[in-house]
């Protein structure tokens, strides 16, 4: 059965801010969840390995346009200089 | 309905270049059809009639001139906003257009609005939208399906004779069967997806609403494709698909699933064992096949496609686009700005994605449930030996109400059972109109074909449409 705990730490890998209401929906809902999918576990394991992906055409490797540094500005929240802005990564906590 | 919507797609140009129709039938169509009940239904999440006007005044001469096509909010074009439905893209505004956009562009058609869906795709009703829900036009109680709601919406209100959606589990087809229409999902790799805001890559598939099977094919045809900018997109070639409906069925067999008929129950099993033995009475060769992990298959979808959405939904991180709440620290940029700006739907689905992802679950979730995808292909193709076509019901149940499975993830997902298996195969499908229920509600059946067998596949579509009809 999953716990608060454990739906603490999904959240925070998931970089998701849960409220307390939603921890408790969250750990209700995803045992439910869980535990109807545990059906698989009943599956003949005898079944073979996992499929590679299909072959995909690619292109030649030769270089074209992407986005020009005006566009993407238009629609970060901060930009400057040519860069993303962003808070500082380290310190607060 | 207005008379527009029994002219075929096919036919409309040549009526206009008759002179019996103005190009611009359709668009004044439209906006009466909006105006008749946009405001009970919500199929559009943007609707500008002056942008609108514009795109259609400085459209194609081609072979949809004057076609008008509702475009489900997460199929991205320059001129507009793209929501998907959430707050975490306020303000979003693409650099470019989806090649499918673009390929009806260039045939003529001009993008009437941006419909309504579940967010991100996400849900078999089109409740879980930040911006409300779209309600059924037959019965505005009731749900239009999801998760391509108002796509299916607006062409079943007479809003559009056409519009795209996305199926990555059923997106299409179910909304397609609860609103009464022909819904297409393609086989993975024969429409470009990009410029679709990715959900599950390895199932998402761009569709078509139609009101009959002919118009479906004739979009399948100029959306259908290699794109250099998509390069999971198929090399196949692109066969006229609408000259396809001509040749019929004779000598194609079609399978009944053993396992999809148990899972049937009251009304249900006894409208669709009647539409069998109609197709049975009118010439169809059909057998019963099984494929054994067919009652699996929302189980098997739950864990990838959500592992897999967990991943591409972490670009929303309040930084390059979107929604950016204040915060002190990147840390909790993101955690606030995901967690004010993804509705409770898609916490969910990105919660249950991570947990099959992590460490010490990863292969008791996420490989298992790989190893039983594998292992449906593979069944499935067996089935698809014997059998040309593949016959379930499109849905369990017809058009449930609105709010009815809504505080009941399990239940809302298990409405997708029959739709799931073609897109965990890789295969296309067509849900196609059979006949009302008692309560006078659409019921839907779905053919499955080989991958790439669209051409057989419409036209088996086409002469089921005819004996059903």
């Amino acid at each position: 059965m999953i716990t608060p705990d454990q739906i603490r730490r999904i959240a925070s890998l998931a970089k998701l801010e849960l409220g307390p209401e939603e921890l408790e929906s969250m750990t209700r809902e995803l045992a439910r969840v869980l535990d109807y999918v545990d059906q698989l576990a009943g599956l003949d394991p005898g079944t073979a390995a996992e499929e590679p992906a299909p072959a995909t055409p690619l292109r030649d490797d030769v270089i074209s346009r992407s986005l020009d540094p005006a566009t993407v500005e238009a629609n970060a929240p901060a930009f400057a200089h040519g860069h993303f802005v962003v808070p500082r990564v380290f310190g607060g906590e | 309905m207005h008379e527009l919507a029994a002219v075929p797609l096919a036919q409309f140009r040549e009526r206009i270049v008759a002179g019996s129709l103005a190009p611009e039938a359709w668009l004044e169509a439209s906006f009466a059809a909006i105006d008749a009940s946009e405001s009970e239904v919500y199929a559009f999440i943007e609707l500008d009639r002056a942008a609108a006007r514009r795109r259609f005044a400085a459209s194609a001469r081609g072979p949809l001139h004057g076609v008008p096509v509702a475009v489900k909010d997460n199929i991205v074009h320059r001129d507009g906003a793209t929501t998907c439905g959430s707050r975490i893209l306020e303000g979003f505004r693409s650099p470019y257009e989806a090649t499918a956009l673009r390929r009806l562009e260039t045939a003529g058609a001009f993008i009437l609005g941006k419909t309504n869906l579940d967010e991100f795709a996400m849900g078999s009703s089109t409740e879980h939208s930040a911006f409300g829900p779209t309600r059924n036009p037959l019965d505005p109680e009731r749900v239009p399906g999801g998760s391509s709601g108002g796509s299916a919406a607006a062409v079943a209100a007479g809003m559009a004779p056409v519009a795209l959606g996305s199926d990555t589990g059923g997106s299409v087809r179910q909304p397609a069967a609860f609103c009464g229409l022909v819904g297409l999902k393609p086989t993975w790799g024969r429409v470009s997806r990009r410029g679709l805001v990715a959900f599950a890559s390895s199932l998402d598939q761009i569709g078509v609403f139609a009101r009959r099977v002919a118009d479906a094919a004739v979009i399948l045809g100029v959306i259908a494709g290699h794109d250099p900018n998509d390069s999971t997109s198929s090399l196949e070639p692109v066969p006229d698909y609408a000259a396809a409906l001509a040749s019929g069925v004779g000598g194609k067999r079609f399978g009944i699933i053993a396992e999809a008929l148990e899972l049937l129950e009251g009304e249900a099993r006894r409208r669709f064992e009647e539409t069998i033995a109609t197709l049975r009475g009118a010439g169809a060769e059909i057998e019963t096949v099984t494929v054994a992990t067919l009652p699996h298959a929302v189980a098997i979808y739950s864990i990838l496609a959500n592992a897999e959405a967990s991943a591409n939904l972490a670009r929303f991180d309040g930084i390059r686009y979107g929604r950016c709440a204040g915060a002190e620290t990147l840390e909790q940029l993101w955690l606030a700005s995901r967690g004010e700006g993804l509705g409770p739907e898609v916490k969910r689905r990105i919660m249950l994605g991570t947990f099959a992802l992590s460490a010490g679950y990863l292969e008791a979730y996420y490989g298992r449930a790989q190893r039983a995808r594998a292992t449906m292909r593979r069944e499935i193709a067996a089935a698809l030996e014997r059998v040309d076509f593949l016959l379930t019901p499109t849905t369990p149940s017809t058009a449930f109400r609105l709010g009815e499975k809504i505080d009941d993830p399990l239940a809302m997902y298990l409405t997708d059972v029959f739709t799931v298996p073609a897109n965990l195969a890789g295969i296309p499908a067509l849900a196609i109109p059979a006949g009302r229920s008692e309560e006078g509600l659409p019921l839907s059946l779905q053919i499955m074909a080989r991958p790439f067998a669209e051409e057989e596949m419409l036209a088996a579509g086409g002469w089921v449409e005819g004996v059903l009809g």
